[in-house]
């Protein structure tokens, strides 16, 4: 049944269609994101594409997942530097 | 490229779509711009178009648009955890043309059909196509910087309908610098492949009819937001919404509140047995008529989502506001233009926000203008209303040995412990005038 119903975001991802960019379309300013104490990001990114570095601290970001929102850089406007990939790549929405 | 065009439209949503219609048919030269690979790759919203916008447009094909099914029936719930009480209406008469101009579509075929009547019309449409910037010379907006390919594309005037995230809209300065978070409502939703039969059964619907249901409370827990269900042809869409403000302070994903709502005894029926199609997310600017973005400056103008042109209130309109608002911009460029004015100038462009005005775009935004604020400046009435008028109106229809008027005292009582009486009345006094 996880095959047609998937429950997590990770298998939700899934079923979508990217053509992801060589470069990375979106910055997180590192210090910054360390000194926030509730680094809303990591959940409130409905693709999972921030996630914390146990051993570090810093942000890492999976680019390649972002489905476009926008809800990261409304939530941490002062660290997350998130602009459209290039023409062209990122998501595909089919249905929308 | 160093040529100028008459108009440059950056998106290709409905709004953008609707004003290259209307310019290419009265013989502007018109290019689009899209960042997506395809009209509709980017696009995503719930799932009801409105169209008495698109029969000013493109009547003469509308009959051939992919739309899903009629909307003749439509649901507002309040929901509990177990219990949900509804305001139900069904219309046979919906079912026939116009469908009281609401039908259900699917982005991704809608947009792309739309834009192929905009280029039928004589417009360009240029997918694949970010615009980065805009080129802002002595104050006026005179062109757009392209990805790929680091191009300037000059023109007269430029239409931003880029879209909810607005930042060319925020970089020139016609709206604050940062998106706010009590404004912004951040959306999820996913496409349920369902046989066409089905849908009928489980929402008694007759063939080619569809039904629009949204959900107050529990879907969102009481945060500022809503849940919905919408019919396609052969695929349910379910998704909700609530402020970015709120979800921060939830600490769960987006996708945490979708499974919950999607499992609620009172939802679990409606989509069992489905097939996940496509998972998506989206914001939408509620800001409300007493936020609204500047609208125009020299050389461009603002439509659709990107100028915050949404109703939410209880009818959840977007695509009308943005067909609509396209239209009027193409109206007050065209209008300039039979004038002999420079049709990017500050005087050519300053009727638009006075036909926004007299149109239903802000007239319907203006009545609800209170409404934004009011949810958020009085939480508790999204947070706690849904349960307690299902408590209510549950224990009203509880069947026991309790005589009636016994149970009437105890909802009475319940009122006085869960609210009390005058804060009741003057609740919904207040809810009242929000909506008048």
């Amino acid at each position: 049944m996880s095959g047609t119903n998937p429950k997590t975001i990770e298998d939700k991802l899934g079923l979508l269609a990217y053509r992801t960019d060589e470069k990375s379309h979106i910055t997180v300013d590192q210090e910054k994101f360390k000194a926030d104490p509730v680094k809303a990001i990591l959940y409130a990114c409905p693709a999972k594409v921030y996630v914390e570095d146990p051993k570090t601290g810093e942000c890492i970001v999976n680019y390649e997942n972002c489905v476009e929102c926008g809800t990261c850089h409304v939530v941490a406007p002062q660290y997350v530097n998130w602009f459209y990939p290039e023409g062209g790549k990122g998501v595909h929405y089919k249905m929308g | 490229m160093d040529e100028q065009f008459e108009v440059l439209i950056i998106g290709a949503g409905p709004a953008g779509i609707s004003a290259a219609i209307a310019l290419a048919k009265a013989g502007v030269e018109v290019v689009v711009l899209e960042r997506g690979e395809y009209p509709g790759a980017k696009n995503v919203y719930g799932g009801i178009l409105f169209t008495h916008q698109l029969e000013k447009i493109v009547s003469e094909t509308l009959d051939e648009a992919p739309f899903e099914r009629a909307v003749t029936r439509r649901r507002f719930g309040a929901l509990a955890a177990d219990r949900e009480v509804a305001l139900d209406i069904k219309v046979a008469g919906w079912r026939d043309k116009p469908y009281n101009h609401t039908v259900t579509a699917l982005r991704g075929r809608f947009d792309r059909w739309f834009a192929e009547q905009a280029e039928a019309a004589g417009a360009q449409v240029f997918t694949g196509f970010m615009v980065s910037d805009l080129i802002v010379e002595n104050d006026r907006v005179v062109g757009v910087k392209v990805q790929p390919g680091d191009e300037e594309m000059r023109a007269q005037v430029v239409i931003s309908a880029e879209g909810a995230q607005a930042f060319l809209a925020r970089k020139v300065g016609l709206m604050a610098p940062h998106l706010p978070q009590r404004h912004m409502i951040t959306n999820v939703k996913e496409v349920i492949g369902l046989p066409p039969e089905k849908i009928e059964d489980r929402f008694l619907l007759e063939g080619g009819e569809g039904v629009a249901m949204e959900y107050f409370g529990e879907p969102v827990k009481g945060y500022f937001g809503m849940g919905f269900v919408y019919t396609n042809k052969d695929s349910i869409s379910i998704g909700l919404g609530l402020t970015v403000h709120d979800l921060i302070q939830s600490r769960e994903t987006l996708n945490d509140f979708l499974e919950y709502f999607k499992n609620l005894p009172t939802i679990r029926k409606l989509i069992e047995g489905g097939e996940t199609l496509e998972y998506a997310a989206h914001l939408i600017p509620e800001y409300g008529y007493n936020h609204l973005p500047k609208m125009t400056m020299p050389g461009l103008m603002l439509v659709g989502d990107t100028a915050g042109l949404i109703n939410g209130s209880v009818y959840h309109e977007g695509t009308s506001l943005a067909t609509g608002s396209g239209l009027l911009a193409a109206e007050t460029i065209l209008e300039a233009k039979e004038k002999g004015v420079d049709i990017g100038s500050r005087e050519a462009l300053a009727p638009y926000r006075a036909k926004l005005e007299a149109s239903f775009v802000l007239k319907d935004m203006k009545k609800f203008r209170r409404m934004p604020d009011f949810f958020n400046k009085y939480p508790h009435i999204l947070r706690d209303y849904p349960s307690h008028v299902t408590r209510w109106l549950a224990d009203y229809f509880t069947i026991d040995e309790t005589s009636k008027a016994d149970v009437e005292k105890g909802i009475l009582r319940s009122i006085r412990k869960d609210i009390g009486l005058w804060k009741f009345a003057t609740e919904m006094l207040r809810i009242g005038r929000v909506v008048r």
